[in-house]
């Protein structure tokens, strides 16, 4: 590789420098509204040195321009931007009159390709969805691909949980991968970086995904190229499309002014909405209050006397409760939040001439989360982008960022540590404030920083915790990340002649994420503690080679043909060790201050090399045809088969309003069909070719691991079994559709259809664990999507210096996963035992799968307490006492994937004020609400606040889930339980109700709950599905843009944005759009989440 | 002259591309294909120490405590535990267990015996087919029919099939067999025993015949107990683990000289005890005593079990011991197979047969055993005299057991085959039967688990909800 690198070079200086005859380009600039010149308004040529600035009468000219195509800019504070392509020829003067729109944001008519190539878009045979800087940084979101959400069809978001930071999942036109997270590649400035998510799991802290690390103040514009039709020019890793970011560039300035901005952000958040918990009954099981119960099935607190509860040892104030007499009761699911308010500033300097342009920015990004503490985000970024020309035709640019970002995370989750888990859990009737006492015991002893939670109220050191009181998982359970990120690239541009381009370009990313977290003495989860340090680096770099020719063949066609050569080398590497067991429990956590170290690492490097090419033929300037193909090796490919692949793609696109009959009409003023078609893939992940030997170390899934290690050593075969024939999964791609603009591009519609196919995909297939081996790695799935994408643009009012428009991204897409391999009928995604969300053959990919009730194979007739009933085949079994019947088999519950997303964006502008107002809906879909299921059997969720008389004829006759009826049951336990109580008027009320299950009516009370099937723990996952459907305010913001043209000032800009500001929907947990495992391909997972924010944003913004 | 010298250089990059393309991107990719941190292949002691590390995680985990739970000598106290406590199991809840126990105890197992025998270390391939035996009768006795000959044979197939579970019993005493006497011929010690062998032979062959002893039993429990299994019970067991002296190292626990034991230290998530693990540092509060049976039966048997009693539970009755020298102590041992579990084999097909006084000398060394390792103070001084009928000795004999398998996994199998029929007698002089903790029937099997039920064609049937109390073919079931 690196011979042909160099016969390249030596070829090109050999090549003569000859300068071709120059060109000019001149005009005027206009408001396009009243026909006003518009001095100082810059008109530059889009990534050249080339550009002036208007006059006092609003005229320009470019001189000294070297013939080609280029995109000619116009930018003038509070217009529109301007671009159109132009060609310069050689020795002519072309006249481009400008005319600034002032007003809306509209599509740029630039596309930035796959490769970081300009494409003009009307050229394009494929849908590729563009959103501006401007767009995303009025989300007010602080990741990329937050901001994103419902600005383009085609594009699903979810955002895992509201913690700072967290990551938010994003799927171009449906998943199709079952081994990868289906993350498309994110390319800046043309070069690929790292979005990696470590350490997705239903416990621990919420994971973050590297996108966290691009500030988006950098960004000028994202192109979203939505699959392998697009984007099949980056080979096996575009099968999930590919995000192509483009950062700013310092604009050119005819006086050479340097522009320098100045922003400051004021952010203050709350909780979205709080949980719904119950605060009427109290600690204690069987109606009755047990100091440090488990369960809220205590006593109703509205009968209790009142006054301070009559403790076991009155000197001692958290002492034993002999008698509950309080009626205190504490709200736990607000308590544990605040509203922070944090600011955000940056400074911006950029600027450019003739020569050179410049843009560096430094931003200090400080996002606090709504948990009490230890819940935040913070970035620190800088960016230089730099570009130079050396000669007429030589440019080179780097553009580098240094990122450093920190976060505290809370503990959330399946996780006894985690936060709204021990806090839902509390019964009403605790206050689970101390959370830290000196636990004085009866003869005296003193224990200083004792945990005290609901389950030890006497913050007994000899007791564990159960779980954790939520403060001590807030003040005590520390989770730091921090993260040092270098990442850029460097580029040298080579004109030759005026249809040749020579670019060479590198790239490198660099980050080491480093985790440290803390389980201290007395923790829930470890009692004896924990502490654990994780390095997680990595590193790619990346380089191409492009050679590019433009050829007008005549007048009738002209041509265009690119080959390139890429390389790329990625390393992950991972150190951890933890310490369990601390020696000195208050002592700083420390690796050597524990009993029991486990330490391990990990390391793969995988390699990429590719050529690939393209040929584009544009006939009549309104048919464009585009060919491209990439011949790809990797190392990951297994050394029995092919160790290349070839990735081919082709689009056509017909402007057909360039057709005489079009020029005569004024309705359609733009419009394009256009088809694509496109294979890209996959790759393997590293080392799944072979069957390796692994430590011997076994868990059984309840937390017990044997390890070999402490018996001199063992190795045992790996469960996974190798396979030297993997290659890549591949997915065909097809899509077609049109764009229209009609009445004067007041109205634009384009609409899509596409069809993915994948085949090969790769699965660790389970196998019979019989056989020797749990899972074996094969291409054997088959995963199908097939969509549409709309988007309707149209200006409904203009008014004078009033308009409104309305954008409407809406975007459907089935999901089918085909084939698993032979005799697989799923596999697990993610989430739990019961339920996971997996592929299942025939279903939408991560439907959810789990315990579910037992039916009846066919139609029967049961006899219930001497009555008959009937029951058709299907539905559920009855027992004998007329209560549902679980099933033990496993089955499908629902599919998380909403039947359509829309977005409608409303944006009102008045003036330079600007109103936008983003609403967000998703249709259909379920979610598994398991912090419903856990809570039912706690007795604490907001539902379980029932009180229930019944007949005393009733009393006789309905019984309960134990098989007694309330009279039986009070003969049963005269004292010792206290479920019902028998009225003066003989009806008996309880904390419960009656229900009908099609046996006859039947008692629910406590029992049915944690004895029986209606708790998540104790019966089927199925009955805690709902439907995750939402409408979503999302965003409202006001933008002001006041010109200022005094004190060396331009303008200033003032801003209100709200985020996430209201939700619609029938879930009855606080937000549908959540998940517990992160952005993995298993969704729909609500257990104990930590819980979304709405924030307010001002932001003010100053220009000089 | 400049368009020539263009087309000149397109022509030879094109050629360049086209001529190296594959090789030049394969070259660069080459070389980074394998892990740099595993290995592909181990020698035979390793993996057989792999083999038994997994053995201990499948015997000492979750079917040890599900026995206990079922057994009624200890009580599922929250969540999970709490359902398993009353019956309520689901396939998957058998996964993990069924992972253990195939893909890593028999495979490993099998994959040491092939490199013992490539690298000539027979002694380690005999002990490694007689835990295998010890291994697969367990696995019969807790799932009924089960892949076997088969099964951890991934080159002859990816689905094995399931064999009749009396075939299975067969072959897993023929492994035992064929170890013993592979063993019997090579007797160096073996370099590397996580058990409590201390690599010895002669021990290994002793837990042999114990295990044989005991699947024997399970087997004549079909036919009803005749005398020609019994006799080879007798025969076997005699063999077997019966030496009646104490040895362990303080401050761990005592165990029998020749019990298989496995030996554990106090590091967590490496060789602590994992009953330790689980109840103090993993799941707190799941698995209790709580007045259990057991402690209610103990309890009725006075201070002559106070010994016993206190090893195993905490003065209040409601939680296991995890401390000092206890049961559940960070290092403490837990057993496999004791000398009083054969003992008592012994005298109940002694009994059986109708030699009540052989039967009562094993009753007698049996208590001597559990004397010598828990400091109670039992009779061992019995005579046949005591018992008035053949039933009431065997009676006596099945209540020793009861206590002498507590908390290991071969308790559900000794209940199961006698029908659960333990008895005590309280302080009132009422006799207090073992009874089903919900319903009228006590669990018969483990479910197959959805791992299995999901990939494996051969599954012998469906599952439904009531199979956990269908008996399995050698306690007269049909499948």
């Amino acid at each position: 590789m690196k011979k042909l690198i160099f016969s390249l070079f030596l070829l090109l200086t050999v090549a003569t420098l000859a300068f071709a005859q120059l060109g000019a380009i001149r005009g005027r600039v206009t408001d396009a509204q009243t026909g006003e010149a518009l001095p100082g308004a810059n008109v530059f040529l889009l990534n050249t040195v080339y550009g002036a600035a208007s006059d006092a009468a609003g005229f320009y000219v470019i001189r000294n321009v070297v013939p080609g195509t280029y995109t000619l800019v116009a930018r003038y504070v509070g217009y529109q931007e301007f671009r159109q392509s132009v060609t310069v020829t050689p020795g002519d003067t072309i006249t481009v009159n400008v005319r600034l729109v002032p007003g809306l944001i509209q599509v740029s008519p630039i596309v930035v390709t796959a490769i970081g190539v300009e494409e003009e878009r009307a050229k394009l045979g494929t849908s590729v969805s563009s959103v501006t800087g401007e767009t995303i940084l009025r989300t007010g979101y602080t990741n990329v691909i937050s901001s994103i959400a419902v600005k383009a069809p085609g594009v699903f978001t979810i955002e895992a949980v509201g913690d700072p930071g967290a990551a938010t999942r994003i799927v171009l036109r449906g998943p199709r991968s079952l081994q990868t997270a289906n993350q498309p590649l994110i390319v800046v400035d043309g070069v690929p970086i790292w979005n990696s998510t470590f350490g997705a799991s239903v416990g621990n802290v919420s994971t973050i995904s590297r996108n966290v690390d691009i500030n988006p103040e950098d960004i000028e514009s994202i192109e979203v190229m939505k699959g392998p039709a697009a984007a099949a020019i980056w080979g096996a890793r575009a099968a999930n499309g590919v995000i192509v970011i483009k950062t700013k560039s310092g604009s050119f300035s005819a006086a050479k002014k340097i522009r320098l901005s100045l922003k400051g952000r004021i952010h203050r958040s709350e909780l979205l909405r709080p949980f719904p918990l119950q605060r009427e009954f109290g600690q204690g099981q069987h109606g009755k209050f047990v100091f440090n119960g488990l369960l809220s099935w205590g006593d109703r607190i509205a009968d209790r006397p009142g006054g301070p509860d009559s403790l076991a040892r009155p000197d001692y104030p958290y002492s034993r409760i002999v008698e509950k007499r309080s009626k205190d009761t504490y709200d736990h699911a607000t308590e544990l939040f605040r509203k922070p308010i944090t600011w955000n500033y940056s400074i911006e300097v950029s600027g450019g001439d003739e020569w050179g342009s410049f843009y560096l920015n430094a931003e200090r990004l400080e996002e606090q989360g709504i948990i009490l503490a230890n819940s935040d985000f913070k970035r620190t970024s800088i960016r230089a982008n730099v570009s130079r020309r050396f000669a007429e035709n030589i440019t080179a640019r780097v553009n580098a960022a240094y990122v450093k970002t920190s976060t505290n995370r809370i503990q959330q989750g399946s996780n006894i540590s985690g936060l709204l888990l021990g806090a839902y859990r509390t019964p009403p009737d605790f206050n689970n404030q101390p959370y830290i006492v000196t636990y004085v015991s009866p003869t005296g002893a003193r224990f200083p920083n004792s945990h005290r939670s609901y389950r030890n109220g006497e913050g007994d050191p000899g007791r564990v915790a159960g779980y954790n009181n939520p403060f001590f998982t807030i003040y005590r359970n520390n989770t730091l990340f921090y993260t040092d990120r270098v990442f850029g690239s460097a580029e040298i541009s080579y004109d030759p002649y005026k249809w040749l381009n020579i670019t060479y370009r590198i790239g490198a990313d660099y980050y080491t994420d480093r985790r440290n977290q803390l389980w201290p003495f007395q923790d829930a989860a470890l009692p004896s503690g924990r502490v654990s340090r994780e390095v997680i680096s990595q590193f790619q770099i990346n380089t191409d080679l492009m050679v590019r020719l433009k050829y007008q063949f005549n007048k009738i066609i002209s041509g265009s043909f690119l080959l390139g050569a890429h390389l790329d080398h990625e390393l992950t590497d991972n150190t951890f060790v933890q310490g369990t067991r601390f020696i000195l429990s208050d002592a700083p956590p420390y690796i050597l201050n524990t009993l029991d170290y486990l330490p391990d690492e990990g390391k793969t490097i995988v390699r990429t090399g590719a050529f690939y090419g393209e040929v584009g033929v544009d006939v009549f300037d309104q048919v464009y045809v585009r060919l491209s193909g990439r011949n790809e090796s990797a190392s990951t490919y297994g050394a029995k088969g092919k160790k290349t692949y070839f990735f081919p793609s082709g689009s056509i696109a017909w402007e057909f309003t360039k057709l005489p009959f079009f020029t005569t009409q004024p309705i359609i003023t733009f419009g394009k069909l256009r088809a694509a078609v496109g294979v890209a893939g996959v790759r393997p992940p590293a080392y799944v070719t072979r069957t390796y030997y692994v430590n011997a170390s076994f868990g059984n899934g309840w937390g017990p691991v044997t390890n070999a290690i402490y018996y001199g050593g063992g190795s045992v075969q790996s469960s996974q079994l190798g396979n030297p024939e993997i290659k890549p999964e591949l997915t065909t791609e097809i899509e077609y559709g049109i764009d229209l603009r009609l009445l004067s591009d007041r109205l634009s519609i384009s609409a899509t259809r596409y069809t993915n196919k994948t085949k090969d995909a790769i699965l660790n297939v389970a196998v019979p664990p019989s056989s020797g081996f749990s899972t074996r790695w094969a291409n054997t799935a088959k995963i199908d999507n097939k969509g549409t994408e709309l988007q309707v643009i149209a200006e409904w009012l203009r008014l004078g210096s009033f308009s409104w428009t309305t954008t409407i991204n809406w975007s459907q897409n089935k999901n089918t996963v085909v084939e698993l391999a032979p005799n697989i009928e799923s596999i697990g995604l993610a989430g739990f035992v019961d339920p996971s969300s997996r592929a299942v053959r025939g279903y939408p990919m991560g439907v959810l799968y789990g315990s579910k009730w037992e039916r009846w194979t066919r139609d029967t007739i049961v006899t219930i307490g001497g009555k008959q009933y009937q029951f058709k085949a299907g539905s559920i079994r009855v027992d004998a006492n007329g209560f549902p019947v679980p099933s033990p088999i496993y089955g499908v519950l629902g599919d998380p994937n909403p039947d359509w997303r829309a977005g409608f964006i409303n944006t009102l502008r008045f003036g330079r004020l600007t109103l936008n107002v983003v609403v967000d809906v998703a249709k259909g879909g379920k979610i598994w609400n398991g912090t419903k299921g856990a809570l039912y059997f706690f007795g604490t969720h907001g539902d379980q606040n029932w009180w229930t008389t019944i007949s005393a004829d009733e009393a006789d006759r309905l019984k309960n889930y134990l098989g007694f009826t309330p009279n039986q049951f009070m003969a049963t336990y005269p004292v010792e339980r206290k479920v019902y109580r028998r009225n003066p008027d003989g009806t008996v009320s309880f904390r419960g109700y009656v229900a009908d299950f099609g046996g006859g009516k039947v008692i629910i009370d406590e029992y049915y709950f944690y004895s029986g099937p209606g708790s998540g723990f104790t019966g089927p996952a199925e009955q805690f599905m709902e439907d995750a459907g939402y409408v979503k305010l999302r965003e409202v913001s006001l933008t002001y843009n006041l010109p200022l043209r005094r004190f060396g000032l331009e303008s200033i800009d003032l801003g209100v944005i709200l985020r996430n500001i209201k939700i619609w929907t029938k879930y009855t947990g606080i937000d549908p759009e959540t998940n517990l495992t992160g952005p993995t391909n298993g969704q729909g997972l609500d257990y104990f989440n930590n819980p979304p924010m709405r924030s307010v944003i001002f932001s003010i913004s100053v220009n000089y | 002259m400049k368009s020539i010298l263009g087309l000149i250089l397109i022509g030879v990059i094109i050629t360049f591309v086209f001529l190296g393309c594959n090789k030049l991107t394969e070259g660069y990719v080459k070389g980074y294909e394998d892990s740099p941190l595993l290995p592909a292949t181990a020698p035979a002691t390793k993996i057989f120490a792999g083999a038994k590390a997994a053995f201990i995680e499948f015997y000492e985990g979750t079917p040890s405590k599900l026995a206990a739970i079922w057994a009624q000598q200890a009580t599922g106290a929250d969540r999970q535990y709490m359902a398993f406590d009353i019956y309520n199991m689901t396939a998957n809840d058998f996964s993990n267990d069924w992972f253990l126990a195939y893909t890593r105890v028999l495979t490993n197992l099998k994959i040491a015996q092939q490199k013992a025998q490539e690298e000539g270390l027979l002694n380690l391939y005999g002990a490694a087919k007689i835990l295998e035996g010890i291994h697969m009768g367990m696995v019969a006795a807790l799932w009924g029919d089960v892949p076997y000959s088969e099964a951890a044979q991934p080159e002859r197939t990816l689905t094995p099939k399931y064999d009749n579970q009396i075939e299975v019993y067969t072959a897993a005493i023929a492994a035992i067999d064929e170890g013993i006497q592979v063993l019997t011929q090579n007797t160096a010690a073996l370099p590397q025993d996580l058990f409590s062998t201390g690599g010895s032979t002669a021990k290994w062959i002793k837990a042999g015949y114990s295990a044989k002893a005991r699947y024997l039993m399970h087997l004549a429990r079909r036919d009803n107990y005749p005398t020609a299994v019994l006799d080879q019970v007798i025969s076997a067991a005699l063999n077997g683990i019966i030496a009646t002296t104490r040895t362990g190292t303080p401050p761990a626990a005592g165990y029998g000289t020749d019990d298989l034991v496995f030996t554990h230290g106090t590091t967590y998530q490496g060789n602590m005890n994992l009953w330790h693990s689980f109840i103090v540092q993993d799941r707190s509060g799941y698995l209790r005593a709580l007045k259990c049976y057991a402690v209610r039966m103990l309890g009725a048997r006075g201070t002559a079990e106070s010994g016993r009693f206190n090893y195993y539970f905490t003065a209040d009755s409601n939680d296991l011991r995890t401390t000092g020298t206890a049961a559940y102590a960070a290092n403490a041992y837990f057993p496999v197979i004791r000398a009083s579990e054969t003992l008592l084999l012994l005298a109940e097909a002694y009994a059986r047969k109708g030699d009540l006084a052989n039967a009562v000398t094993y009753l007698n060394r049996a208590n001597t055993y559990t004397n010598t390792i828990f400091g109670t103070t039992l009779r061992t001084n019995y005579t046949t005299t005591d018992f008035p009928t053949q039933a009431d000795l065997l009676q006596a004999i099945f209540n020793e057991m009861y206590l002498a398998l507590m908390h290991q996994v071969e308790v559900f199998n000794f209940l199961r085959r006698i029908d659960y029929q333990i008895q005590y007698r309280d302080g009132a002089g009422n006799i207090v039967r073992l009874t089903p903790k919900r319903g009228t029937v006590f669990p018969q099997r483990f479910f197959y688990p959805q791992s299995e039920v999901s990939t494996n064609p051969n599954i012998p049937w469906i599952q439904a909800a009531d199979d956990l109390f269908a008996k399995t073919r050698v306690n007269g079931g049909t499948r």
